[in-house]
Parts: C-alpha cells; structure tokens; sequence
C-alpha cells in the first residue's frame, strides 16, 4: 500500500516537474529568441524577456533541484566511498538527513518571507509579478525535496526500486 | 586563525568528505557559522531569513541564464547527429596521417568543444563513439581510452566554458575576453595530443594511407555544413559583437532545433522535451551552488577569510613565479576531489585579492583554473571522465588511470608553458579587446 502510493506520488511529481520545466523553459527560450530577433529586425529592444527569463531560471534552479533529488544527479565529492566501499551505505543516510534538514529549513524560513512579501504587496519591475509567488518556489522546493527524499529513503532501506 | 573559523571550514570539509551535496555543505556551514560562530548579536530567525533571501537573490542573476542555455544546446547536440557529422568532418582532415583516426578523435573533441561548455558532455558524446571505432580499427586499448578520457578537457577550454562563465561572474571580468584566452592554449593541446599520436603510432608501423579525394572530402563539409555553421554562428556572434554570451547561447540552441528537429530530421518533438527537461535539471544542480556559495560566502565575508588568507600567502611566498606554481600543485590536489564547478565557486574569491597583491592577471589566472581543474576530470580517485569512458570500455578505475597517465603528463607540460608564458595566452585577448586590460 505504501509503496503503491509513493509510485503514484513519484509518477505525479513527475509529470509536474517535467513539464512546467519544460514550458517555463521553452517559453524562455522562445521570448529570448524573439527580443534578440526584434532588436535586430526591428531595432526595438524588449525589457521584460530579461525579466521573465531571470524568473524562469529561479524556477527551474529551485525546482530542478528537488528533481535532481530523486535522480541522485547532485553534485557531491565521492572520494571517500570510492576509497572505502563499504561506507557508501551509511554515509547516503547522512546524507539524506541533511537534505531534510535543508528541506525543512527552507521550507520554514521560505514561508515566513512570502508572508513577509504578502504583507509588503511588492511586485517586479516590469511585470508585476508579486514576489510573494516567486518566494513561493523555495518551499515549493522543500516541500518536494521532502517527498522526494520519501522515495529515495525508502528505495534505500528495501533495496528495491519502487515501480509498479 | 582563530578557532571559530577553523571549526567552520572543518565542518565544511567534514561535510563534503561525507559526500553531502556540494550547495548544502555550503549553506549547512553558512547558516551554522553565522548562527552560533560569527560574532554577531543578530536573533537566529532573523539570519537564517535573510540567508534564505541571500539564497534566493543569488540566482536572480540574468548572467545565469547563458549557464542554462549553453548546457541545453550541448545537449541537443549529443542527443542528435550532429556529432556524427562533426567526426566525419575531423576524419577527412586528418584521417589519412598515421594514427589518423586518433588524430581525428582529438580534433572531434576540440570541434564538439567550441559548441559545449562541458568535459562531461564531450567524454560522453565523442567518446562514446570514438573508443570503440578507434579499438576496431586496432589501436591499442589503452591509446584508445586514454586519449578520448583526456582529450574532452578541450570541452572547458576552447570557448564556450562554463567554468569560465562562473569566473567571470565572481570576479566581474568581461566574458567575451575569459573565452577569448581559452583558443590559444585548446590548440596548443590539440597540437601536443596529435603530435603524441602521429608519433606513437608511426613507431607501432602505421603509415600514411593516400588522401581522401577532394570531392569525398567537399561531400564531408557539404554534409557537416549546418553542424559547422554552429561553432561559427556561437564564436562569430559573440566576438563579433553581434551578440551578448547570452544571446549567442539562444541563438545556438535555437537554430540547433531547427537543425536536428527539420533538416537532419534526426530528433522527435518528444526527444526535445526530454532534452529541455534534462537540461534544465542538470543546470540546476550547478547553478544551485552558486545560490549555496553565496550563503557561504557571507559567512566568509564577515569574518574576512580571503583577506585573512591572503595576508598568510603574501608573509610565506615571495615571488610570482613561486606563487602560480605553489597554487598550481595547490589546485591539482583539489581537482583530484572536487569537481571543476564547485572548485571554481569556492576559491575564486579567496584568491582573487592575492592575483592583485602577486600582480597576476586575472584573464591569466580564470584561464590556468579553468585547465588546472579541468586535469582533475582524468586524475583518481574523483575524475568523473574516467568513470564515464570505464564504464564504456568496461575496464576498472587503475586500468584506466594507467591509460592516461601519457596523457596527463602531457597535459601538465601545457599547464606549466600557460602558467610562466603569460604572453601565449593573453595574446588574442588584448588583440581583440585591448580595453580589458
């Protein structure tokens, strides 16, 4: 029961992740591509790409950060597991304990600054985005590094691939 | 030093050694220095909050985005054909010297190099085809691995580079001129690479075979003609002036779409997709360090590390020439463990006041960290080129290692003739843009 539910969180999670990356970043692609068109063409430039794509970028660092989790594809130093074989299993769990607690403290501390962006109301420059949404990406973030570590805790302890 | 500070930087050493993250031991030390070392009378909640802002701001950055996009479009290039093409190409060029093929494989690397910013990407794109056409045509094995595990350090060199992009972001150099140091020192490896092969395989009895006739070698270009146009279209733009780095990274991804999606017809609209969502992923995981070294970098800051350091270095060694070579070894060792990215982030800072105080240039040194780091891609026990071409020719990690050790040493000549003639490597740069310096 438990594992089916994971296998239905992660096919979920993935779907989400997969496909607001790719839109947030083919929209950023296409909006940078048309603004350089334009100051070529049209010799008119465009201020809000630059806007749009910076936010896109946060977006896609926050939340492809929380897919990396499940892919195991963070960058870290492997030399002492390399060295010493036996050690790779523990110190994965020590691992795994500092990513919720990075989890929880962003998730935490990134709520209490979208409500300080909810009460101060402030937006971006061109587009008037509020900040309040794009702090939201960081416990978003936390919140699915959390369920993300679920999985992969679990794939751990049993030893087996969590799939249908 | 005093204590506090030591305990910090042993945490965060402990931390990377446990294989924790690379951007969470930056902000685990961060948050933990500033929280009960650093000597301040802030309330906890208060710091950790604004740590988190430091966290988010960092990435509110439009230099990031040249990161992204130059990582998706050396993606979109391994997924397609273009590599093929751009092989084919080096093929005809040289393929018919003695160790011809090997030569081809080096000068592939250095092609697919001013494409990809990445070692990574260029171990797994050429060498993935290299290694077992070069075993096939009976090159030695350990030629074969060795020289495709170490010639993709051309990925980083030859412009575009990520590490170097990262650099010129600490330090706020022009990157138009970082990318411009990087093609003297890529041919001169590309050089020494092709000189070693030529020679190791005249004396194992290869000869010269007849040249490809010229309208083979017109149908080779004419066929590589759009995969080629995109190095030029990347080079020409940004040095041109036609386009920012940033620019020039959309315009390349772009028309490498329309390239591989509707006149090689070699991608699906699904396998673009998966190379977006795969690209983006993986840009994360870099650009996530710099969000955790900016964390970490406040802790430094405030309790004047780099200054503290620097004041070290300048009372030990006297002379430049003794520096670059203290710091060289210094970064080979850490090569060794650290991958090129995180190293680039965590030491540019504490090295950037003393290049002022040795009088070093600064162009000078973000090329020397780019190729020194870029060594520790082929040295154990964390050189991730030869776990990747291990794994491809099925050899353990000594065997491997024995392979490159020509090829390292080679490798390390090259460093020593960048490090100490400084004129080889800041020739192009102050040609093109004398108002950098």
């Amino acid at each position: 029961m438990f594992r089916r539910t994971l296998y239905w969180v992660d096919k979920v999670l993935t779907f989400f992740e997969e496909w607001t990356l790719f839109l947030t970043v083919l929209v950023a692609l296409v909006t940078l591509f048309i603004s350089v068109f334009t100051r070529y063409a049209m010799t008119y430039t465009m201020t809000w790409p630059e806007e749009l794509v910076r936010e896109v970028v946060m977006y896609a660092t926050f939340i492809g950060c929380a897919s990396a989790v499940k892919a195991r594809s963070l960058i870290r130093i492997d030399a002492v597991p390399s060295l010493v074989p036996w050690l790779k299993k523990p110190l994965n769990f020590v691992n795994h304990a500092a990513v919720l607690g990075f989890a929880l403290f962003v998730t935490y501390y990134g709520w209490k600054l979208v409500q300080l962006q909810l009460l101060t109301k402030q937006t971006t420059v061109i587009l008037k985005v509020p900040q309040a949404l794009l702090y939201g990406f960081l416990p978003l973030m936390g919140i699915l590094m959390i369920l993300r570590l679920v999985h992969v805790v679990t794939e751990d302890i049993t030893g087996k691939p969590i799939s249908r | 030093m005093d204590s506090a500070v030591t305990y910090v930087v042993l945490i965060f050493l402990g931390a990377l050694a446990a294989t924790v993250p690379v951007y969470l031991a930056l902000v685990l030390t961060g948050v933990l220095g500033m929280a009960f070392f650093a000597k301040s009378t802030m309330p906890f909640d208060i710091q950790a909050m604004m740590l988190v802002q430091g966290f988010f701001k960092s990435m509110d950055n439009f230099a990031l985005v040249v990161v992204l996009f130059f990582i998706l479009c050396g993606n979109i290039m391994t997924s397609g054909s273009i590599v093929n093409k751009l092989i084919k190409v080096a093929k005809a060029l040289v393929g018919f010297l003695p160790g011809g093929l090997g030569m081809a494989g080096v000068l592939a690397c250095g092609l697919f190099g001013a494409i990809s910013g990445s070692t990574v990407a260029t171990v797994v794109a050429i060498g993935g085809f290299m290694i077992p056409a070069l075993i096939k045509e009976g090159y030695p094995e350990n030629y074969a691995v060795g020289s495709m595990t170490s010639a993709p350090i051309l990925g980083i060199i030859i412009p575009p580079s990520i590490s170097m992009i990262l650099y010129s972001m600490v330090t706020n150099d022009s990157l138009s001129t970082l990318f411009m140091t990087g093609f003297m020192p890529g041919f001169l490896i590309i050089l020494v690479f092709c000189a070693y092969t030529f020679f190791a395989c005249r004396r194992a009895g290869m000869r010269m075979e007849a040249p490809p006739p010229l309208r083979e070698v017109v149908a080779v270009f004419k066929e590589g003609f759009w995969a080629l146009m995109l190095p030029v279209i990347i080079f020409g733009g940004i040095f041109s002036g036609a386009f920012t780095a940033n620019e020039a990274a959309v315009v390349a991804c772009v028309y490498a779409f329309i390239v591989e999606i509707f006149i090689h017809k070699d991608m699906t609209l699904a396998q673009a997709r998966k190379v977006i969502v795969s690209s983006s992923v993986t840009s994360a995981t870099l650009l996530v360090i710099v969000a955790g070294s900016s964390v970490f970098g406040r802790y430094l800051t405030l309790e004047r590390l780099p200054e503290m350091i620097t004041e070290a270095v300048v009372a030990t060694v006297h002379s430049k020439a003794m520096f670059l070579l203290v710091v060289n070894l210094f970064l080979l060792v850490v090569g060794m463990f650290m991958d090129i990215v995180s190293a680039t982030l965590i030491l540019t800072p504490i090295f950037l006041p003393m290049l002022h105080e040795f009088g070093i240039n600064s162009y000078h040194f973000g090329l020397l960290m780019t190729v020194n780091l870029g060594i520790g891609y082929v040295t154990p026990p964390v050189g991730v080129s030869l776990y990747i071409t291990g794994a491809m020719a099925k050899k353990d990690l000594v065997w491997v290692t024995r392979a490159v050790l020509p090829f390292i040493l080679l490798q390390l000549g090259v460093l020593g003739v960048l490090t100490y003639w400084e004129d080889l490597v800041l020739f192009l740069p102050k040609l093109f843009y004398p108002g950098s310096f």
